[in-house]
């Protein structure tokens, strides 16, 4: 099944070159900010839109 | 005084803000205008599908030209709008700084204006180049390319300048679609020009197929997904007085959804002649925006935690949250749609258009109402005139969407259902297309009533905001704010990785930007190379003349929008219309006419099936024929006339973009026309259709065109077929 189903990428440097592109890129976003001692600093961030003087 | 520096008693530098409203309020109320159009013509096409005399035999009106109308008025007119009063309102207060130049504000404000009122002219009028969500000529392709620009210039110079050291994550979604709207614009958008008005693309075939559903979804996320997104992580934590639940899943948020996106423009064309492995990468690609989709649904709907009570109090937050509901159902049946065998059976058919209207009306719609409700009030310094109205328009509004999806789902599946069914003998259950249709008309018209009941509320909601305006404050002036002159730090320690990038708007842009150019390129960049899939020296003959003439009346009428030009690699779809189409069919297409929708049966192979007679009865009143057909009358095409001057000027381009068109049939484009034209009008008069001058009438090329389907190929033994003159 999983031959048949991968049969379909018939084109592999092409499904490489957009494997690897997809995982590095995901996976230094994700490690990156759920690293340890990230979250009080984009807590902070994430009140900018509440502190934009505008309370009209 | 804009932007003055005043000291504040406790020494520290402080500046006086004016925030530019006044575009702001240009471009909601634009948005509310356009949204009236967009509504009442798609009410009306919904009404000429139920019952084909509401197209009142006017060349204009018809479903074919109306239906580019409603789609461009909707994503355009009335969701462009919506996003730039959301972009403008949002960017000035998350920047601490007003735009970046009011006259660009305003030039944009216009052009745009100018752009959808150019469409609303040109569109019923037949000018079209036929490519979903991108139909209209080249000259407002390059209007539309230059306001876009303009914009692009006052948004980044308005970060350029901000207050804010952090660009907050709305801003991430804003720089996004900037860019690559005008990525994808571009390079759907190269065409030659044939005259002021006409223009064919330089994209033939498949290509012109990969590049118009990477256009044509992406148009989906970056027009009518990232810019929404952007204001829901804006407006949802302001209306509820909360922060978004979690700013970091909104950064895997972002990345993954935009690197993701790009790819799954082929799940369009699946079971196509596309070749496999694009269908594959659109296919996988769209299955994994399961993940980032509903990671930003969560994100926007948790962002409520602890104020869930508001839901049943305000009526914005109602708007809000049933809008984020709508797009993680969107989200979860879009990906859906793209398995292959999902598609198989709603491919063509009103499942797609009921998935479309869930995310427009649901999703886009009600972000747009909620918006639209949180900034009235707050621009126009007052109150709403009726809060029961706005809870009359929520639940209206709502049912409509419900009825809207429910019967076009039922509607797709019953026909995608018909369509496919076989006895036992292999054959199929419902041979005949017009039975499928038929059987379907019903929900065809609860779907306009659906449409009615949204309609009503949006213009329940017009009269509330009027009477708001109409009561609000004759001093209206601009919203003043004192902030900070230099950017605020958040934080003492030092900024590095994605912490130091979120401040840097050139390296964050340009990376941004390779996220969605790498995937289009590895995506596009193998099918523009036909010879890869083409082995032939020229498989097929090109157009003659008069076809090609009549293939320009096909895409002037909107043909397209009801007939595909593709018969699917599927048993059902062979055995219902012949012999799948083939990648070099359409290799001298410019524009493609794969199509996307099934009202009509596909054409790819109507040629030489039934005589010129028949086609003219067909196109004259389709019922003389074809009993119980919903498709409009066209009597115009029996009186307007071919303009065989410009025949010549359209082989002559064709042939620059590649088409193999030898310099005589170039050089006597309109004759050989004309002597085509006579062949078929004497054909007609034989069998007792004897109109005076017919051969240089529209139908006539029309049916040239028509007998040309699925004819152009070439079988062995054929000469090699260079000149299109020598073979008539």
């Amino acid at each position: 099944m999983a031959k048949l189903w991968l049969a379909h990428f018939n084109d592999v440097p092409l499904a490489l070159a957009a494997l690897i592109l997809f995982a590095g890129t995901f996976g230094f976003v994700l490690l990156w900010t759920f690293r340890k001692g990230a979250k009080p600093y984009y807590d902070k961030i994430s009140q900018i839109p509440l502190k934009d003087g505008d309370d009209l | 005084m804009k932007g003055a520096k005043v000291e504040s008693p406790k020494n520290n530098q402080l500046v006086k803000v004016i925030y530019d409203d006044k575009i702001v309020k240009a471009f909601l109320l634009a948005t509310l205008v356009f949204a009236g159009v967009a509504f009442l013509v798609g009410v009306l096409i919904a009404l000429q599908l139920a019952y084909w005399p509401f197209n009142m035999n006017l060349e204009w009106f018809t479903y074919g030209r109306m239906r580019p109308l409603h789609t461009n008025a909707a994503i355009f007119a009335f969701g462009g709008n919506a996003i730039f009063a959301g972009i403008y309102y949002s960017t000035q207060r998350l920047c601490k700084t007003r735009m970046f130049n009011d006259t660009l504000s305003w030039l944009h404000f216009w052009g745009w204006q100018a752009i959808i009122l150019s469409a609303a002219i040109t569109l019923p009028l037949g000018y079209s180049q036929s490519k979903e969500y991108a139909e209209l000529e080249w000259p407002i392709d390059i209007a539309i390319a230059v306001f876009w620009v303009i914009f692009g210039v006052n948004f980044f110079g308005t970060l350029y300048k901000r207050r804010e050291k952090h660009i907050y994550v709305a801003l991430w979604f804003y720089i996004s679609t900037i860019i690559t709207v005008a990525m994808l614009h571009i390079v759907n958008s190269i065409e030659y020009p044939v005259s002021f008005l006409k223009s064919y693309p330089v994209w033939a075939g498949v290509q012109d197929a990969m590049i118009q559903w990477w256009y044509g979804h992406n148009a989906v996320a970056f027009f009518l997904t990232t810019p929404f997104l952007g204001l829901m992580y804006y407006f949802i934590p302001k209306a509820v007085n909360r922060p978004v639940y979690s700013y970091r899943l909104s950064i895997v948020h972002f990345w993954a959804l935009i690197f993701i996106y790009i790819w799954a423009g082929p799940h369009h064309l699946l079971y196509t002649a596309l070749p496999d492995w694009a269908q594959t990468f659109g296919m996988v690609f769209s299955v994994m925006l399961w993940a980032p989709s509903w990671g930003g649904m969560i994100n926007g709907l948790l962002t409520l935690r602890g104020v869930w009570h508001l839901l049943r109090t305000d009526p914005i937050v109602k708007f809000f949250v049933t809008a984020v509901t709508f797009y993680g159902m969107s989200t979860f049946e879009g990906p859906l749609l793209s398995i292959k065998s999902v598609s198989h059976l709603g491919h063509y058919t009103d499942w797609i258009i009921g998935h479309v209207h869930g995310g427009t009306l649901g999703w886009n719609g009600f972000m747009i109402f909620g918006m639209t409700y949180f900034l009235i009030p707050k621009l126009w310094r007052t109150q709403m005139y009726s809060k029961s109205l706005m809870t009359t328009h929520f639940w209206i509004g709502l049912a409509g969407i419900v009825l809207y999806y429910v019967s076009m789902t039922t509607a797709g599946i019953t026909q995608g259902l018909m369509w496919r069914a076989m006895d036992g003998n292999g054959n199929l259950l419902y041979p005949d297309f017009v039975e499928t249709v038929l059987k379907i008309v019903p929900l065809y018209w609860v779907r306009a009533f659906a449409g009615t009941l949204y309609m009503v509320g949006f213009f329940i909601m017009a009269y509330n905001v009027f009477k708001t305006i109409q009561l609000a404050p004759s001093d209206q002036t601009d919203s003043e704010v004192m902030v900070s002159a230099t950017p605020k730090e958040l934080h003492s320690e030092p900024e590095t990785g994605h912490r130091r990038l979120e401040g840097l708007i050139p390296t964050f842009s340009v990376l941004a930007f390779l996220a969605v150019f790498v995937g289009s390129v590895l995506e596009i960049y193998p099918s523009l190379n036909l010879k890869q899939y083409i082995k032939d020296e020229v498989p097929v003959s090109p157009y003659t003349p008069l076809e090609l003439a009549g293939r320009d009346i096909y895409i002037k009428e909107g043909c397209y929008t009801c007939h595909s030009q593709m018969i699917r690699q599927l048993a059902d779809d062979v055995l219902r219309f012949g012999k799948a189409s083939t990648i070099s069919e359409s290799m001298y297409d410019h524009p493609f006419q794969w199509g996307s929708k099934r009202t009509g049966p596909d054409l790819a192979r109507v040629g030489k099936k039934y005589p010129n007679l028949w086609h003219y009865k067909h196109m004259i009143d389709p019922r003389s024929v074809t009993p119980k057909s919903i498709m409009p009358n066209y009597p115009w095409l029996a009186d307007n006339a071919i303009d065989f001057v410009i025949i010549r000027k359209k082989v002559s381009v064709m042939s620059a973009l590649g088409v193999p068109y030898d310099e005589k049939t170039i050089a006597q484009a309109d004759v050989i026309a004309e002597n085509e034209a006579k062949v078929i009008a004497k054909d007609l008069a034989d069998q007792g259709i004897t109109q005076q001058g017919l051969e240089r009438k529209e139908i006539v090329a029309l049916i040239a065109y028509m007998q040309a389907l699925g004819q152009k190929e070439k079988k062995k033994g054929d000469d090699n077929g260079k000149t299109v003159a020598g073979s008539l």
